[in-house]
């Protein structure tokens, strides 16, 4: 009874939740498709245009509104959240191999790399631009700003190799060494293959928190600014479509990113239930 | 001479000051089998993990061929190590489990082959050699691992509990096929396990292990018919234990004053003095069943059956002692009678069966 009676509110409850994660970016897609160059977001659209997909490329004629100064943004985004997956994921399975041994001070030094998680990025931000000021370091978005990055997605990177490590099986490592391989080789043929698609999971966390980081970024950026700054200051001025249409293109960007995780935790994955399969059958 | 393995006065203890191995002194000749047996937490384990370098030994040293080896990476030691989940490479074929060590050390490809095709045949894998491991079965599994750890050409194998992950059938033909490799390739085994059948029906010598200490080292027919301390009596086999102390030796037989009276067993070589506190342990098969006609004496207990059995030609029956301690004696289907099959019993042992261990 209970349970059919609390099947309606739940389904709406759903329902609310898919609307409001994505109907932003639904009324998004939508005002992209309007016609230009005249006219602001209106809704509901007039005239359906590609309008401004072309304006992005800066395939139609110069006309009163400015293209979108995101190009050279765009690059130091993708390169910055680059560079912060690599170093952030490296460091998060380090640190996590070091975390399957118990050290003295282990418990504290645990909770101060997840306690970093929940301090407000404004602050960090803020307190990083002032160190560098104080110790006379320029502000680069690939020196303080790479910092900033790597130390906030360091964290989720650690916590998902952790949860790894936390299932695998030490004896596999063990049966290697005592085959007479040295830890180091140990790792690369048998550690490494095994976490991988952990690795790719940290990985991915990393690439995506990096590439939208805005408040951290806002004052150790310097003066070339990665892609949210760039989008937040064309804000200032007037919102034209243009911003729409490239949300649009970078949201797809990223679900394209989602979709090679995706593809690669599917082989893995399907390797893995082959040899499932393959048990029940015997 | 050199032994394969020798541990003088190994001990372990943990950080937190909790002895696991205490002084262990043990020497394995070239191609002997021995068990380490012993109830879960004896230090069993842990002694194997030190002999691979798994984990650091606190005192005392682990020697291999005469070569101090207390200080070195389980990589530089010349044992393989067979674990109880047999712990192969998931993602490698099981050629490429085997082929592993052998890859890693550098052997060359040509030579490489020869030695992997050679564990294949000799363990019969030839089937599944393309196989991913996880897909085998618990015995295929358990002979890759065995593979794997021999093709290396190790000193010594050491086994921990190989036979604990596989159903009670597969483990008994394994427990042959087990024995017969060994004698074939002859290197030293040293193997871990719970089970005391394992252990007797495997090894050349047996260690039994209790609270972090070696109690009796012994070969099979020795630990099960002279145990040497009170816990070797309660592990190994199912022996009826008297407690008593001692009333006086004569001719390597004790007589021990108990509540039932004076019983009498062998000391087989341990000293006692008057008066010390001891247990007598009477094997189950040491008994002799008869009617209840013939008085109690000083090798011959009353008992009442409770209840039998029928195992094919043997009947085990059910016999309360007159401290109400119960056992269990079989006994062949031919000297089962109707006559003492419901009611007063007498057990007799002859005094040479029976030892006498100091009290714990």
């Amino acid at each position: 009874m209970i349970r059919s009676a609390l099947r309606w509110p739940l389904a709406a409850f759903t329902g609310l939740f898919l609307f409001f994660l994505y109907a932003p970016f639904g009324v998004l897609g939508i005002l992209s498709f309007q016609s230009g160059p005249e006219g602001g977001p209106q809704f509901p659209i007039i005239h359906w245009s590609t309008y401004w997909y072309r304006h992005l490329f800066g395939l139609t004629p110069p006309s009163r509104v400015a293209p979108l100064p995101i190009g050279d943004a765009l690059v130091r985004s993708l390169t910055l959240a680059f560079l912060t997956m690599v170093t952030a994921t490296v460091l998060g399975v380090i640190s996590a191999q070091a975390f399957r041994e118990k050290f003295r001070f282990s418990g504290v030094v645990f909770y101060l790399i997840v306690l970093g998680m929940i301090v407000p990025g404004v602050l960090v931000g803020l307190g990083t631009a002032l160190l560098a000021n104080h110790l006379g370091v320029a502000r680069h978005w690939w020196s303080t700003s790479f910092v900033t990055h790597v130390v906030y997605t360091f964290p989720f990177a650690f916590l998902v190799m952790l949860a790894i490590f936390n299932r695998f099986d030490r004896s596999v490592e063990e049966a290697s060494w005592s085959l007479g391989v040295s830890p180091f080789r140990t790792f690369n043929k048998v550690t490494l293959p095994l976490i991988f698609p952990g690795v790719l999971s940290a990985m991915l966390f990393a690439f995506t928190l990096s590439y939208d980081e805005f408040p951290r970024t806002l004052f150790t950026a310097g003066g070339a600014q990665t892609l949210p700054l760039a989008i937040y200051g064309t804000f200032s001025i007037e919102i034209h479509p243009n911003i729409f249409a490239f949300g649009v293109l970078t949201t797809l960007f990223s679900f394209a990113l989602l979709a090679v995780y995706g593809l690669l935790m599917a082989l893995s994955v399907r390797r893995a239930r082959r040899v499932a399969i393959q048990e029940d059958v015997r | 001479m050199t032994y394969d393995l020798e541990l003088v006065q190994l001990g372990k203890t943990f950080p937190n000051g909790t002895p696991a191995v205490v002084a262990f002194d043990l020497r394995v000749e070239k191609g002997e089998f021995v068990s380490f047996v012993g109830p879960s937490g004896c230090g069993k384990t842990t002694t194997l993990r030190m002999i691979a370098g798994f984990e650091a030994s606190t005192s005392g040293d682990i020697l291999i061929r005469g070569r101090n080896v207390s200080d070195l990476p389980p990589e530089r030691r010349p044992t393989s190590t067979i674990f109880q989940n047999f712990a192969l490479f998931p993602h490698m074929t099981v050629r490429q489990n085997i082929e592993y060590g052998l890859r890693v050390r550098g052997v060359a490809a040509p030579e490489r082959k020869r030695r992997v095709d050679a564990m294949i045949d000799r363990l019969e894998l030839g089937d599944v050699a393309d196989q991913r491991a996880p897909g085998l079965s618990g015995g295929q599994r358990q002979r890759v691992a065995l593979a794997r750890g021999l093709v290396v050409e190790p000193d010594i194998l050491l086994l921990d509990e190989p036979l604990g992950a596989l159903d009670a059938n597969l483990r008994k033909s394994i427990q042959h096929q087990l024995k017969q490799l060994q004698r074939t390739i002859g290197i030293t085994f040293v193997f871990v396990t719970h089970a005391q059948s394992e252990a007797l029906t495997l090894s050349d010598r047996v260690v039994v292990m209790n609270r972090g200490r070696s109690e009796q080292i012994s070969d099979p027919y020795e630990l099960y018919t002279r145990p040497r301390s009170a816990f070797v009596a309660r592990f190994i086999g199912r022996n009826t234990l008297l407690a008593g102390s001692v009333a006086g030796v004569e001719d390597g037989i004790a007589t021990l004053t108990t509540a039932f009276g004076p019983m009498r067993g062998a000391t087989n070589g341990a000293v006692f003095t008057s008066g010390t506190a001891a247990l007598l342990s009477i094997p189950s098969e040491a008994f002799e069943i008869t009617a209840a006609t013939a008085a109690a004496g000083p090798e011959r207990l009353r008992g009442r059956v409770l209840g039998r059995t029928i195992l094919g030609t043997a009947v085990r029956l059910r016999i309360a002692l007159p401290d109400g301690q119960e056992i269990l004696i079989e006994t062949h289907r031919d000297q089962f009678t109707g006559e003492w099959s419901e009611g007063e019993v007498m057990l007799t042992w002859q005094p040479p069966d029976a030892t006498v261990v100091a009290a714990d």
